[in-house]
């Protein structure tokens, strides 16, 4: 059966990775437009897969970082968390397999997480042109464990659609862009006192040479378990589970997010997960000139972790949108 | 802060909280001067209102019976109180008014979305209102209510170009007694009050989890969906007699079980109404949950 011309066409790769492997390649042809005609691609979906089963481990949506371009045009500020990527569409499924409350019943699964990246416009795909990726864990977190996370299979999936054959390539596309920032709000047990963090100079930026137009801001919150086993997940306002207290309550984690033009997303610090939502993530359009950058700044109110077994939460942001592509 | 330039669809967050007391109903207003304000110079357009409950004590919560009166502006956008679960559909079941019984609590703040241009003019205030039901848990030691709003930047547009929500709200009688009962909501609840017709975008439907303040586990069988599936049925009819549920339809259908709403997309003349009947088999029951239905409309704003 001949195929038309609106097929859907996906492209993937995927990679296994290790907590100690570093940044590794996905197969840079597999993501490369083999046809005749060119492709036109809508989304990215990223998903994680651990390798082990059992109880519950690090979730990959906390853990996974990617760094792509697409036509040597950087579509990340270097590796960015892949929790930065797009909102969530359930609290629920950035969780699968790694409550420590539903253990009991899944047993002998291992877990998954995925997130989608939603082009605001599609890349279209010449004959021959495709994405180089790679992917790592982040060290940084993977420092803050008890024990090191289970090796993790990591999907980078395009989905698009093919197009006739000789339809125009635009000359110079948008090309979807992420820059992220890591809070890592620690130091805060017992009497470390309130304290302020800060999106860092080269978070949250556009380093690129045409303006950065944010279309939106994603924003999820994972806690640490310092013990084993080795814990990353997603946490809600309510903070599922038990041996969180105390950090659960609103009020001790407030959030205001700085433009470039240094007009401020809230009036007021507001706590995190009332700007941020069920969802994960904010709405609205601004632009980030060349070199500037926007801040993001998390208060974290001192609490009591006497006799809990964690002690280290991290924040992940992103700014997600596109820039021209610079031809 | 207030009177900022802002670009063009910027987002903006707005919020406000306020400590109440508990164990009494009080009407609870958020009374700082930024809270809920648009205070940029620009025209917002509302896309999401938030709502969330905070204890410092671990709470098996009532937070569903928790009612809101809202106002936008100078106009009311609530009938009368309405319960937070008549007015809020979820991410996905999960996170709807989860309490937790070992940690100091707080429900994932609450989402009711807009479908319709919603606006707030620069300096006009969102005022929220709560008050707690009479059964909310006594042994809660402190609380504080959250109200936000998730809003982005509008430019070219002509505020009465847009709409006003209301949201009714109807709740089950509590029941104490195992049985099967029948009751139908008053039609002054689901009415179009005004002189408009109005968009009725969804009906949503939640139940309280566990009004006898069991054990955790309790409330755990209580959320199954065979609630939803078995023992609350739903019949719905308008002012004409037109039946939109002509029979008895098992709650977790009409209110999809995940969502839990009902995307209606219908009009309501003024004056209109909407009745719903609720059939409920609670024979095998010790505990008895209570049925929360929900109608968010729009009408046109001549602000």
């Amino acid at each position: 059966m001949a195929l038309n011309s609106a097929n859907p066409v996906i492209l993937s790769s995927n990679v296994l990775i290790t907590s100690t492997s570093g940044p590794t390649a996905f197969d840079a042809g597999a993501l490369t437009n083999l046809s005749r005609s060119p492709i036109e691609i809508r989304e990215l979906i990223v998903t994680a897969v651990g390798q082990n089963t059992g109880a519950p481990r690090a979730s990959a949506l906390g853990l996974v970082k990617i760094k792509g371009k697409f036509n040597r045009q950087a579509m990340t500020s270097g590796l960015v968390s892949v929790a930065a990527l797009g909102p969530a569409r359930s609290w629920e499924g950035e969780n699968i397999g790694n409550l420590p409350q539903m253990s009991s019943y899944l047993s002998g699964r291992g877990f998954a997480a995925q997130v989608r990246w939603q082009f605001h416009r599609p890349i279209v795909l010449a004959p021959g042109a495709g994405f180089t990726f790679e992917t790592a864990m982040d060290a940084d977190d993977i420092a803050l464990l008890a024990s090191a996370p289970d090796n993790m299979r990591v999907t980078l999936a395009f989905i698009g659609r093919d197009l006739v054959q000789g339809a125009e390539v635009p000359k110079a596309q948008l090309v979807p862009y992420i820059s992220d920032a890591r809070l890592n709000v620690n130091n805060v047990a017992g009497t470390g006192g309130n304290k302020t963090f800060l999106s860092q100079q080269h978070e949250l930026t556009n380093p690129n040479a045409s303006p950065l137009t944010v279309r939106r801001i994603v924003g999820r919150r994972f806690y640490v378990n310092t013990s084993a086993p080795s814990a990353f997940l997603m946490v809600n306002a309510s903070a599922e589970t038990s041996n969180y207290a105390s950090a659960s309550d609103l009020t001790k984690e407030l959030f205001n997010f700085q433009f470039p033009d240094r007009t401020k997303l809230c009036a007021d610090r507001t706590p995190f997960h009332m700007v941020f939502g069920q969802r994960a993530f904010i709405e609205g359009e601004f632009i980030v000139p060349p070199t500037a950058r926007c801040v993001a700044e998390l208060f974290s109110v001192q609490r009591d972790y006497t006799g809990l077994t964690k002690n280290n939460e991290v924040v992940k942001l992103g700014i997600v949108g596109d820039r021209p592509e610079v031809v | 802060m207030r009177g900022l330039t802002m670009a063009a669809r910027q987002p903006v967050v707005l919020y406000g909280s306020t400590p109440a007391t508990v164990g009494v109903n009080v009407a609870a207003d958020i009374s700082d001067e930024l809270a809920l304000r648009n205070w940029s110079n620009r025209l917002l357009q509302i896309r999401e209102l938030r709502f969330a409950f905070e204890t410092a004590t671990p709470h098996l919560i009532h937070d569903p019976l928790i009612e809101v009166s809202l106002r936008i502006g100078n106009e009311e956008v609530t009938n009368g109180f309405v319960p937070i679960g008549a007015l809020h559909w979820p991410a996905d079941s999960r996170v709807t008014f989860t309490g937790n019984s070992t940690a100091p609590s707080a429900a994932m703040p609450c989402r009711a979305g807009f479908a319709l241009p919603v606006f707030l003019a620069p300096g006009e205030r969102i005022h929220a209102k709560f008050r707690l039901p009479a059964n909310f848990d006594t042994s809660v030691s402190a609380l504080r209510f959250h109200a936000g709003a998730a809003c982005k930047i509008v430019e070219g547009v002509d505020p009465r170009s847009g709409y006003l929500p209301w949201f009714s709200g109807y709740t089950a009688v509590a029941r104490t007694v195992a049985g099967i009962y029948v009751e139908r909501s008053d039609p002054s609840v689901f009415q179009n009050n005004f002189q408009t017709p109005l968009v009725v975008d969804r009906f949503i439907g939640n139940w309280d989890l566990d009004p006898t303040r069991e054990t955790i586990a309790s409330a755990a069988t209580l959320d199954d969906y065979a609630y939803g599936a078995k023992l609350i049925r739903v019949r719905c009819e308008d002012h004409l007699g037109n039946q939109l549920v002509r029979d008895a339809t098992p709650f977790g259908v009409v209110f999809d079980q995940t969502r839990r709403y009902w995307r209606a997309k219908t009009l309501l003349a003024p004056k209109g109404f909407f009745r719903f009947t609720l059939e409920t088999d609670f024979r095998s029951l010790t505990l008895f949950p209570r049925a929360i239905i929900g109608m968010l409309g729009f009408r046109p704003s001549s602000r």
